[in-house]
């Protein structure tokens, strides 16, 4: 056991390194589905949007500076493409779920064709920050010092957002929203502006997971369909709505997605969708989501 | 204060209210009676602004509020204690009248420390979460939800609904406890006891209309309308 935990452990330290990028995707994502029924699909074009950000700032050459200013950047965007979906998305409201989805699908296609021409069909890499270039000895191994920070950040995150969820008015607030709206509302509370405020801050974390994603994954085409299948899994196993579960179902899918690939790389795939469609049958309603939907 | 006038509404494919005519003066309470599907969980939702009303009016102190969003009603003092509680789950008990008091601290007459004085029970159960509550606890939890946002006129809509007959009895001195402190109450209920015990007159739904209203001494003691409209003895 212990050699075998030996002898992967830089997949393992991957896949904690994948986890907290799709954490912090994936935990607004999860909210905003679960509180407002909104499925947005452009989560993954906004995570690209951080991504070039980031290597428009930092292709001359990585620094601390432009690493900053790519994440402030990069915040600012989210928060404003958030509140131009909740607007665009606010006539659908009283329509099906899908009708929604759809219009954040079509937004997504445009950035995505936009990014392309903008920026041409080649992968493009951005370097890490000074000092978290090089590779750092972990364990007896030799792991980037970077992909050790983002765990890190990852983690730091999760206990933030899990506070502010668990342990704040405002969370009250997020948490009533996901078991019951219309209830919420019904108190007198605008769920337009909970919504405007929660998509705001969903495609926030989105566009910096872009930045903060971008020394690992680069910037390419394609990139925002990848990672928004990876997000709608982690959600779907963690349970709409719950942090918990998007930290957790967020650690699952990068082992799954880390170590599938590197034991197992033809099945990497059937492995990912396998661990899904286990959770859907035993649990339905993912690990840890809410016995009534919003809405329902 | 409230005032419906042809009142209609219903689901995508299906007209429940045809046309509800209804007043209730300031501080009186209505027992809202029928059958089951008569239209009368329709009737409250729409109240609220939880069913979108496609025709009619429903003034409330004047303002027409028919077709508004839940949160344009409650904001003109009106508040529902819904059919299965609805409380949220996942909340205490403490979040419960926390969330409810942000809009309503201030305006009116009740804060957490009064109706936590009419509902003793919730005192004891702040740190608990809504879902580990038992159905009598629930109910007082989604009246108190209701009263701490100060409304002018609340709606419940059957709240003996699955209750043991000891809890009802709670219940229904909390409602009186209510109308006391002058709160103007719509009643929607089964059971005819709770409902007799409360409101100041009975009104009967069929068919989405309010087909029969009056004085609740009168319609006790003249048991052949309860057995024509409602089918009980």
């Amino acid at each position: 056991m212990i050699e075998w935990f030996d002898s992967n452990l830089v997949s393992i330290l991957n896949g904690f390194a994948v986890g907290s990028l799709l954490f912090i995707l994936a935990v607004g994502l999860s909210i905003v589905f679960g509180m407002m029924d909104v499925l947005n699909l452009a989560h993954g074009a906004l995570f690209l949007v951080g991504a070039y950000l980031a290597w428009s700032l930092l292709s001359g050459g990585a620094t601390w500076g432009g690493f900053l200013a790519a994440l402030g950047i990069a915040a600012l965007v989210g928060l404003l493409a958030g509140g131009v979906l909740s607007v665009m998305t606010e006539p659908l409201a009283r329509r099906p779920i899908l009708d929604q989805a759809l219009l954040t699908l079509g937004v997504s296609l445009v950035v995505a064709e936009v990014l392309s021409i903008v920026y041409g069909n080649d992968a493009l890499s951005v370097g890490a920050p000074p000092g978290l270039a090089e590779s750092v000895s972990f364990l007896g191994r030799s792991y980037p010092a970077y992909r050790l920070a983002l765990i890190g950040v990852g983690l730091v995150l999760a206990v933030v957002v899990y506070v502010v969820v668990e342990r704040t008015s405002v969370g009250a607030l997020v948490r009533a929203s996901v078991a019951d709206r219309e209830m919420v509302s019904a108190m007198g509370i605008d769920n337009r502006k909970v919504k405007v405020a929660v998509l705001g801050i969903g495609s926030m974390l989105a566009t910096v997971a872009g930045v903060l994603g971008a020394p690992v994954y680069g910037a390419r085409p394609g990139l925002d369909d990848t990672i928004l299948i990876l997000a709608l899994v982690v959600v779907v196993i963690g349970g709409l709505g719950s942090v918990k579960g998007a930290f957790i179902g967020a650690l699952v899918i990068g082992q799954v997605e880390s170590l599938g690939r590197a034991l197992l790389p033809d099945l990497a795939s059937f492995i990912l969708f396998g661990t899904l469609a286990l959770v859907l049958v035993l649990r339905p309603r993912g690990l840890f989501g809410p016995r009534k939907l919003a809405g329902t | 204060m409230l005032e419906v006038r042809g009142l209609q509404s219903g689901y995508r494919h299906s007209t429940v209210l045809q046309g509800v005519d209804l007043d209730l003066a300031d501080g009186r309470v209505l027992g809202l009676l029928g059958r089951n599907g008569v239209g009368k969980t329709t009737l409250v939702n729409t109240l609220m602004g939880l069913v979108r009303a496609s025709a009619g009016t429903v003034r409330v102190d004047g303002r027409d509020l028919a077709g508004r969003r839940p949160d344009v009603v409650a904001r003109a003092g009106v508040a529902v204690v819904p059919q299965g509680r609805r409380v949220w789950a996942p909340l205490t008990v403490t979040e419960h009248l926390d969330l409810a008091s942000r809009r309503g601290r201030g305006r009116g007459p009740w804060d957490t420390g009064r109706v936590l004085e009419l509902l003793p029970r919730l005192g004891e159960r702040l740190r608990h979460g809504a879902g580990q509550l038992s159905g009598g606890e629930q109910q007082m939890l989604a009246i108190a939800r209701a009263l701490l946002t100060n409304p002018r006129l609340v709606l419940m809509d059957e709240p003996s609904d699955g209750l043991a007959p000891a809890v009802v009895d709670a219940i229904g001195r909390v409602v009186v406890g209510m109308k006391a402190e002058g709160v103007t109450l719509l009643v929607v209920e089964q059971d005819l006891h709770l409902a007799f015990a409360v409101a100041d007159e009975i009104a009967v739904m069929q068919k989405g209309r309010i087909v029969h209203r009056c004085p609740t001494a009168e319609f006790r003691s003249d048991s052949t309308v309860a057995h024509r409209l409602l089918g009980v003895a």
